[in-house]
Parts: C-alpha cells; structure tokens; sequence
C-alpha cells in the first residue's frame, strides 16, 4: 500500500483530477455557447457509459483497442521515443490478421486465431522496427519517419483492400474471416469479445515487462538518462530497438484484435483515429500500464456513452473527444501543476534534503 | 492523354493548401519549433471558413473569420507548450486530435449534419481573371482563372522570401531558430520570437483551411486536412526550410496529387501507388539527409586533424 | 590571502587608483547545490588584461555571467567607472559597455560573418524594417580593418575555422562597442598558432584602450599575457597578484589548494602484476582533434595511480576512452592481457573495470530513478539481481540497503529519487555499486568534485580500502592534493600528453605543480626562465 500510493503517484492522481475538471469546464462553457445543459449531459454521459450492462460491457468493448494501442504508446513513450506511428502499426496488424483469417480453413480455432494474432504482432513489429533502425544508424526523427508509415501503411492497406483482397463490389472490403478465426463475443446484443480478456492480459504483461525485467530496467534508464545508460552498460541501441518493436507488436496485436473480435473483415478506414487516440489515453495514464486500463475503459466509456447521449438527445458524440483532448493540454502542461503541488509538497522535500 | 495543360492546373490547384501548410511549418521550423498542430489549424480554418460564410454570405469575411480561428487554435498551442512548457510534439499531437473531434462536434451541433455540409447559400471564393495576363495565349489558361487564395499563396510565398531573408524580424527569427543562445544574448527576445512564429502558422494554416473549404471545393467534410498539414511538413523538410524550397516541394506533391487523381480516373494502375509515392520520397530524403550530415562529419573531423598536424610540423 | 598578498594588492591599487573599469563587490551568488561565489571581490583596472584563474566550478564563469547580466547577484554590488550599476540583462551590460566572448560561441552557423557580427543591432532602412546589408558589410569592414582583425564578411561562420569564429566574436562585441572584454577560456579550443594570433589581437585592444578580462586554467598563457591575476577556488578569491610578481607554481598551488585533508588510514602499496595497461593512445575530441597523445602508462594490482594534470589537458578524453563512452582513434588499451579498445562499456564491466565519472547527475546517476534502480545499473541482467531476464526485487532490496548501510548513504528510504539527495550521498552511491563487484580496476574521475570535507574523507577512505583489498586504481584529479595523499605513483598530464612519471616518495607539491604548468623538473631551471620560454 506505501508503495502504491508514494508522492509521484499521488501528484499524478491530483494531476488528473485536476485536468479533468478543467477541461469538464472548458467542455460546459462549449456547450452552454450551443444550448445544452452541461450538468444533464455529463450525466446521461456517465450513465450512458457506465450504467447498465449493455452500456458497461460495450464501453468495455470500446475500451479494448485503446488498451492495445495506449500500451503501443506506453512503450515508445518509456524508452523515449515518440511513436506516431501507432496508426499504421494498428492497420497493417489487421489486414495481416484478416488475410490469415480468411485464406486458412479447416483449422482448429484455437491455433486460427493464435496464428493470426501472432502474424498481426510480427507484422506491426516489423513495421515499427524499420523507423527505429532508422533512427539507431542513421539518428533520422522518428516523429517524421513514423507519420510518413501511417501514410505508406494506409495507402498500402487501401491498395491491397481494393485490389487483391477486394471481394465487395460495392465497397473496397475483404471477404468475411473464417469462424474458427472469430474471437467469440461474450454476450448478445454487445460486441465485446475475448479480445477484451487478451488486453487484460497484455496490460499485467505490459506492466510485468515494464517494471520487473532486466529489459523494462533499460527502457526506462535510456528514456530517463540515456547517457547514464550507456555508462552503465545497458546496450542503449539495441533497447531503442526493442521499444520500437515492442510498440509495434502492441499496435499490431491490436488491430488483429479488433477485426477478429468486432468486424471479422477488414474494411477501408474502419480504424481511423485509434492509434491516436491510443497515445491521448497513454498520456492520460501518465504512461503507467495499469492506469492505462483505467484510462482506456474511461475513454472508451466516454465514447459509448457518447453514442447514448447521441440517441438520446441531439449532442454530438465528439463532443467527448474534444474534451479528452482539453483533458491531455493540461496534463500535458505539467508546469501549470507544479505550483500547485510544491505548496503541499515543499516542507516534504525540506526534510529530505536535510537527512 | 496524361499530361496537358489541365493537368498543370490541377497540380497548381492541388498545391496551394500544402503551400500554405508548408509556408506555416517552415516558419515555425525557422523559429526551432517542430509544428505539427498546422494539421489542425488547417481543419479548424476550413471549417471556421465555411461557418463564417455561410452566416455572412461573403467568401472574403469566411477567410478572414478561419484565419481568427486557426489562430486561436495557435494560441491555445502556444500558450500550452511555450508559456506553460507543454512538450511541442504531444501538445501537437494533442491539438490535432482536439481539432478532428471539435469540427465534427460543431458539424452537427451547428448545421445538424453529418460527414459534410454544403449548401446553396455557401458562398465560395470566385475564379479571378487576371486583367491582361488572362488574354496571352499559354501564359493565359496557365496562371488565370484561379480562386484569389491561389495568387495570395504565390504571394506569399515571396513575402515569406523577403520577410525570412531581408528584414530585421525574419533574421533575428532564424537566429532564434537556430541557436536561441546566441539570439538571446544579442538582445533578442526568444519565446516572443516564437510566439509570432506559432501565430504566423496560424495565419497561414487558415488561409489553407479556408482554400479547401471555400476554394478547391465549397464544402465542408469531416477530416478535410487530410494529411496535408502533415504534407506540408514533408514539403518543408524536401524545401530546405526554405520558402520557394517548400513551395516547390508542394509543387511537387500537387502533381502527384493530381497525377493519381488522371489515373484513377482512367484506371491504368492502383493509384494508391502514386498516393504512397511522395510519402515513400520524404522518407528517402530525410535519409539522405542524415547521411550527408554523417559524412560531413567525418569530413570536418579529417580537415580538422589535418590542419593540426600540419601545425605540428 | 595572506597578508603579504594582502599588502601587494593595496599596492596595486594605489598605483592604478585613477582608472578602474570595473569593481565588482562582495559578490555572492547561490544555486540550488552549490555556492558559485562567495563574497567575491574583483578589481579591474583600465586599459589591462586581468587573468581569472581556478579550476572548472571555481565560479569563474558565474562571476562573468554576473557582470555580464546573465545572472543577477544574490547579494553584492557592481561598479563600472566608479559609478554603482544594476545589470540585468545582457542588453544592459552591453550598454554599460561589457562585451563577452563565451567559451561555446554564440553564433548562428549558417549566417555569414556581418550577419552574426550585426545581430540584434543591423542597421536598416524603410523605416527600420529591412536590414541595409550593403550598410552593414561596410560597417563591418571598416571595425575589421580598425582593429586589424581580418575575417571575410561574406563567408558562412559554419565554414570557417575556429579561431577566425572567435575573431568574429570579439568583433561581435566591439561593433557594440565594447570597452571591457571578457574572455571565457578563449584558448581552450585553439591551435598553438591560433593560440599566438589571439594573444596578439588582445594586445592590440588593450593599445587601443581596451580592458580585457581573460578567463583560463592554463598558466602558462596567464604569464604571457596578462598584467595582474586572480585565482578563484571554490567560489572564492584565494589570491591576487600582479603577474610580473607571482610564478607558475605559485599559481598551481593556489589553484588546487593546499587544504589540510583529514588524516587517511595508508600503507604502503602492495604491488601486483600490471592489470591496465595504456600503449600509444591517442583519442579525439569532439572536434575531432587530438585531446590524447600517444600516452603510456601501467596500473598495477594493490597501487593507486594518479593522473594530475590542470583540467582539460585531455583526462575527460582518456578516461572516455579506457572505460567505452569514446571511441579510440589509435593505440591500445589493455586489460589483463586483453585488448578491451574495441569493446562496448559491457563488456569491459564484465571484464572488471568499474568507474566512477566525473559528473555523476547525467552519467554516474539517473537522477529521476530511485536508488534501487541506480543500485543495480552495472548488475541489473546478472544473477542474483536477476534470473531469466526477470529482476527479483527481494534481492535488489536487500542489495541496495546493504550498499546504503556499508557506505552509510543518508536517505529517508529506497524508493526515494536520486535527485532529491545531496552531492554527498550521491556520490556514495556511485562509489558503493561501482565497488560492490569486487572490480579489478576502478577508474575513479574527480571523485571529490563538489562535497564536503566529510565525504571527501569517506571516498578517500574507500578508494584506499579497494586499494589494499587488491583492485587496481586509476584516479584522476584536478585537485592536486587529492592526488598526493591517495596515489603511488603520479602522471602529470599536459596538452595531451605525458609530462612526466614520479613516485610517491618523490613527488611533492612544488614538482607536480611545476609539471602541471607544463614543464619538466629541471631543478637548474630558474621560475623566471618561464617567460623566455618560446610559446
């Protein structure tokens, strides 16, 4: 319990709490400027979100790809590196996925899916991996290098969705995957499926690499203070590498996730916006894995209960995007924060010193 | 037929919003800050645009509306990641998905619609005829006949030449671009310089902005930026961080564009090929770059050595 | 100061009473971990060049950065002209007539010459908005051929060489038309040559009625070039003198100090078979120019050896070098037989060296880790910290209070971040995981740099309890009595190279001082041949 609840992960709660409040705030004032109440919708919101079993498990649901593509962020984001990519990781992760998925038959559906899952990992991480190695031998940016592979990802997606893989004459879509490629839904009515329990799983793996491996250690000492890594014997190079490619296996997993549980085909632009949304919801988490759970069941909820208030009244459900982005400017603004936590904080810091 | 004079008066067309995206880029990379909210400044001002039109009934006002807007956008970034010390990339990041989430908000919650609004009494910008140019046989339906955001993009683009390179401002926005230190010491007032800068790009994203929703197409859709403040980066980065550098790197892209557009509609190969294709060269430029810059390394460190021995002696 | 130090300095300025440029008093400027300076008094006299010496984080160059409005005093008062001023800002120390040569150049590389030497202050027309560049590449001419310092206005300062880029710093300065020019470790970065056309330039300002202040560690330039000099020594004026009066040796030993260290628990060295050795390196620095030349030099098993030497003499390079953070341009450097030059920090760790780097806040610690995590950084993926690839806290725990207990580190826990401990404590964590793995050779860089007499103590304490239980000591130290009361055996380092090599018995302050200014024990030698020395 001392543990959990030591000065950093305080200052980090009372951060986001502080964010969020602010930003419910700013959230009012727009829509008091459109006409709504604010204190009815940010109520229908959470009941929208939360109440209710369907509204809980489908915000569960569109919690899930969060997960995979936060704990994408998370792990760019650990070993000091921007992966912006996360998008097209996330894509071609899920053509991969599908392709497996439909082309094989006759499989037994455990081994289907578990092959695909593991192409759609392969994949992203291969599609990570180049922008790092990029940046180890030739130190190119991988901020650039990362938003032009989206674009390359998604040009390349939409080639194959429209060419090779098209069924549909109507709309650029692959055909259905194979049943014993489905990720079976958990109950009627929702789209939550087993995927769900696999981000579970991945956010405890997420952690358990993070903190308690040798390779987590380097992560966060070449994030941290990469020159004190290199002193101290970690292979700085080869742990860019590592993040990179864990990122991408990340993102990949999830897009796999996503078209084997939810769509069971790919089609052109059904993902658009969760890879960043997936980097809102790690920095929202303050890049800590189990908060990244939170955090992403919290904006997923947000976004079903957004599709409640949508049905219900006349608010648009990007209205809770929007928020959530205010919400990451001031967590992202950790100097608005400081004053604030050093008046509670600096008779606590005295006292160290002086020991 | 692939190439004819329609095809270089698409490519003008098709360039000018990464022209502005690119214009406002490089001025902020010129400050040091890597801006890549352009993105979304470009979507608010196309929307800002299309509002301020449609209620005012006047194009030119919806331009200068969804340059407020866009700088407003810009404001919120720079009081976020240079007063408050925000990290320039996430705030970015942060303002773009911002950006996507409140057009669309305001799509439907102002004109009730969804996916795109267009209407009868939107009012887009008109085609200009330039007065005698537009009666020279080639030189005529080459550079007549454009929206007026077309020529101010031109204009602009030798404005950004002479401000960068020739007045006080634009010089000592280089030097604090480049080395902050020196600037800071020579008296010149850093985080001030950078704040225009980011106010600048505003500026500029909105015109592109408007361009799309009011120029190229008088519409507004969901997500109307498409990359192209993205775009605008890469132009940048291919452009030297110059300004006619970066106008010709859209030129570059507008062809490509416009190319894929020809194709897909003659159908001979995927155009998504072509889409990748300017992509696919910032990736190799960017390496290039950062192979030369090895290299002169290396070459500095031999002269250097050389010279010292030869001191020795 | 003493007080014949004390009587010399009246005398000076009773001589020069009449013009003094700047006076600056009691000047006392505190950050966060240290007291940069500490009632600091300075006297610059007009129209002279006035040597500020000590070592780095003397305070030298926070005192300039006071004078010149980078940073206000916490207390103290500045005089310019005999009248008392408030400088604030650069632009307002520019205006008082300061000008500054900063030891990293603050140009803009891809401008041209004019265009970095205007910045700020172009001359322009159509209502000052556009910059008159004809106007200035006159203007800029016309200083160059007033002070006689040739540049070429149109070249890109990213294309030339270093000493004209300092040339153009100083004009920078006078075309603002500095009186006072401060110089902060203008030779560090130059050639012999450019070192000599640089003295020459300086002489000419001071002919022209310029004052100059000259900040340096190297006293052989103080000698040649300056008229009264100042040592600072943490963060204090330890004594002044006019040059003509004082000797190289005095000025060594002022430098580093001559503090009385508590008494240190010593036997004599047990010498083993030789564990390191160093054969012909040479090493670069950033510049790609050679910092390390050609150097050899054996460390053995149960001695310390000690490299002395003013700072920047190479050390910082060739302790880079033999622990894997710098590549070797040529030479070997072998460890128990074993030629380790190629070899990643890793696996020379594993090879047993351990070290202890000269800044331990971005490369001996992670600041913004905890302890434990700074505990186990050279032992995180070996048994027992961790099996499979996977750390076991127990161990880590018990592993690192050990360190905390054996090596009496104050702190209020563990899980506490490194930066919210003192240089002290801090540095006990570096010595105590560097020599938990028993090491075979420890490469220990200013080990004491910025603690307390307490933890001096204790590190030294430590280094020599390492020493007898049979690891070889490499130490390197700009403080020189740090090197006397722990080494065996002494090199002293200058310019790159080996000045010379004496044993314990045969060295003392005076010998090493004398080699740490560069020059070889000649006991027929005279102090005052210094000067007729060629350059």
């Amino acid at each position: 319990m001392k543990r959990l609840l030591d000065n950093e992960t305080i200052r980090g709660l009372i951060m986001v709490l502080f964010s969020v409040i602010l930003a419910m705030a700013v959230g009012s004032l727009v829509m008091l400027i459109n006409g709504y109440q604010p204190l009815k919708v940010y109520l229908t919101l959470f009941k929208g979100a939360f109440f209710g079993k369907r509204n809980f498990l489908t915000s569960l649901q569109r919690a899930t790809p969060l997960v995979f593509t936060s704990l994408a962020a998370i792990f760019a984001f650990r070993t000091g590196l921007f992966n912006l990519g996360i998008e097209g990781q996330f894509l071609i992760g899920a053509v991969i996925a599908t392709f497996i998925g439909f082309t094989i038959s006759g499989l037994n559906p455990v081994f289907h899916v578990l092959l695909a899952l593991c192409c759609a990992v392969a994949a992203g991480a291969i599609w990570a991996f180049i922008p790092g190695l990029l940046k180890v031998k030739l130190k190119t940016d991988e901020v650039i290098i990362t938003i032009m592979f989206n674009y390359l990802a998604r040009f390349g997606v939409s080639y194959l969705v429209n060419y090779p893989l098209r069924e549909s004459a109507v709309a650029p879509m692959t055909p259905q995957i194979k049943p014993s490629a489905e990720l079976v839904r958990l109950a009627q009515g929702t789209q939550l499926n087993t995927g769900f329990f696999i981000a579970l799983f991945m956010v405890l793996l997420a952690a358990f690499l993070l903190s308690r491996t040798t390779l987590g250690f380097g992560m966060r000492n070449v994030g941290l203070a990469p020159r004190f890594a290199l002193f101290g014997g970690i292979p700085v190079n080869k742990t860019i590498l590592m993040g990179m490619l864990l990122s991408g296996a990340f993102a990949g997993l999830g897009g796999g996730i996503e078209v084997l549980g939810v769509y069971r085909r790919f089609m052109e632009d059904f993902s658009s916006g969760l890879g960043f949304d997936g980097i809102l919801v790690a920095l929202l988490a303050k890049r800590n894995p189990l908060g990244a759970l939170f955090a992403a069941i919290f904006y997923g909820g947000l976004k079903s209960g957004a599709m409640v208030l949508e049905w219900t009244s006349d608010i648009p459900r990007e209205l809770i995007g929007t928020i959530v982005a205010i919400i990451i400017f001031f967590m992202a603004a950790e100097s608005i924060f400081d004053f604030i936590w050093n008046l509670g904080n600096s008779r606590v810091k005295a006292v160290t010193k002086e020991a | 037929m692939v190439f004819d004079l329609e095809l270089i008066r698409s490519t003008l067309r098709l360039a000018t919003p990464i022209a502005f995206a690119g214009l406002a880029t490089m001025l902020t990379i010129q400050a040091g800050i890597v801006n890549i909210a352009v993105e979304g400044m470009m979507l608010v001002g196309a929307f800002v645009a299309v509002v301020g039109s449609y209620y005012t009934g006047s194009a030119i006002i919806g331009v200068i509306l969804s340059m407020l807007g866009s700088m407003t956008l810009a404001f919120i970034f720079a009081l976020f990641s240079l007063k408050w010390k925000a990290h320039i990339i996430i705030m970015g990041i942060a303002i773009n998905i911002f950006a996507n989430y409140l057009t669309v908000y305001l799509l439907r919650a102002i004109f009730g619609v969804a996916g795109a609004f267009s209407s009868p009494d939107l009012k887009g910008l008109e085609m200009i005829k330039l007065p005698v140019i537009d009666n020279v046989p080639i030189l005529g339906s080459l550079v007549s006949g454009y929206s007026i955001l077309v020529y101010i993009c031109w204009i602009l683009v030798l404005l950004s030449h002479i401000f960068l390179y020739k007045t006080k401002l634009g010089i000592h926005l280089r030097a604090v671009g480049e080395n902050p230190a020196a600037a800071e010491v020579m008296g010149i007032r850093c985080n001030e310089m950078r704040f225009f800068a980011v106010m600048a790009s505003g500026a500029l994203a909105g015109l592109g902005g408007s361009y799309l929703s009011l120029g190229h197409l008088t519409m507004f859709t969901e997500g109307m930026s498409a990359g192209r403040g993205f775009m605008g980066l890469a132009a940048t980065i291919f452009g030297m961080f110059t300004p006619i550098g970066t106008f010709l790197g859209s030129i570059l892209f507008g062809l490509f564009d416009s190319i894929s557009w020809r194709l897909q509609g003659m159908q001979i190969m995927p155009v998504q090929f072509l889409q990748m294709l300017p992509y696919a060269i910032i990736v190799i430029i960017l390496m290039t770059i950062s192979f030369r810059e090895k290299w002169v390394r290396a070459m500095t460190a031999k002269a250097n050595r050389a010279a010292l021995e030869k001191a020795e002696e | 100061m003493t007080p014949r130090e004390t009587i010399l300095d009246h005398k000076n300025k009773r001589q020069n009473n009449s013009a003094i440029a700047v006076c600056m008093k009691n000047i006392t400027k505190v950050f966060p971990r240290v007291i940069a300076n500490d009632h600091v008094n300075l006297t610059v006299n007009k129209g002279e060049i006035l040597a500020l010496v000590g070592e780095n984080g003397a305070g030298k160059t926070t005192l300039m950065n006071i004078l010149y409005g980078l940073y206000l005093p916490d207390e103290g008062s500045i005089e310019i002209k005999g009248e008392e001023v408030r400088i604030d800002s650069p632009d307002k120390a520019i205006r008082l007539g300061m000008g500054m040569v900063h030891q990293h150049f603050k140009m803009v590389p891809t401008f041209t010459v004019t265009e970095n030497i205007t910045l700020g202050n172009e001359p322009a027309w159509g209502k000052g908005i556009f910059v008159d560049k004809k106007k200035a590449r006159a203007q800029v001419i016309a200083l160059s051929e007033q002070y006689g310092l040739k540049i070429d206005p149109d070249q890109r300062v990213r294309d030339i060489p270093v000493g004209l880029q300092q040339r153009v710093e100083i004009l920078k300065t006078l075309y603002r038309k500095a009186e006072v020019l401060i110089l902060d470790e203008p030779t560090a970065i130059l050639t012999p040559q450019e070192t000599r056309e640089l003295f020459n330039v300086i002489r000419g300002l001071v002919r022209d009625g310029k004052t100059v202040i000259f900040i340096t560690h190297k006293l052989k330039e103080v000698m040649e070039i300056s008229d009264q000099v100042v040592v600072m020594r943490r963060g204090r004026v330890v004594y002044t003198s006019r040059t003509q009066e004082t000797t190289p040796q005095k000025l060594a030993n002022m430098m580093v100090g001559r503090e009385v260290l508590l008494q240190l628990k010593k036997t004599p060295a047990k010498r083993g078979e030789v564990v390191l050795a160093v054969k012909n390196l040479t090493v670069l620095d950033n510049r790609g120019l050679p910092a390390v030349r050609r150097i050899s030099f054996e460390v053995r098993k149960g001695m310390v050896l000690g490299i002395a030497g003013v700072e920047g003499n190479g050390q910082t390079e060739l302790v880079e070098a033999i622990t894997g953070l710098r590549q070797v341009e040529s030479g070997n450097i072998v460890l128990e037989g074993r030629e380790i030059g190629m070899f990643n920090p890793r696996r020379r760790r594993e090879l047993g060296m351990a070290h202890i780097p000269e800044d331990r806040m971005t490369t001996g610690l992670n600041m913004e880790a905890n302890l434990k995590d700074n505990a186990i950084v050279n032992s995180y993926y070996k048994s027992p910290i961790s099996k499979l690839n996977i750390l076991n806290f127990k161990v880590i725990e018990k592993f690192t209070s050990r360190l905390v207990k054996e090596f009496d580190i104050r702190t209020p826990n563990l899980n506490v971040v490194a930066n919210t401990l003192s240089g002290g404590n801090l540095q006990k964590l570096v010595l105590a995981r560097e020599l938990a793995g028993k090491p075979k050779i420890l490469v220990a860089s200013q080990p004491t740099r910025g603690l307390d007499i307490g933890s001096i103590e204790f590190v030294h304490q430590r280094i020599i309890d390492a020493r007898d239980s049979g690891t070889a000591v490499l130490l390197i130290s700009a403080e020189l009595e740090e090197i006397l009361s722990l080494s065996d055996q002494i090199v002293v380092m200058y310019e790159g190279r080996i000045v010379g090599i004496l044993e314990a018995e045969e060295a003392d302050e005076e010998t090493v001082g004398l080699m740490m200014a560069g020059i070889k024990p000649d006991k027929k030698m005279k102090d005052t041949s210094f000067k007729e020395k060629p350059f």
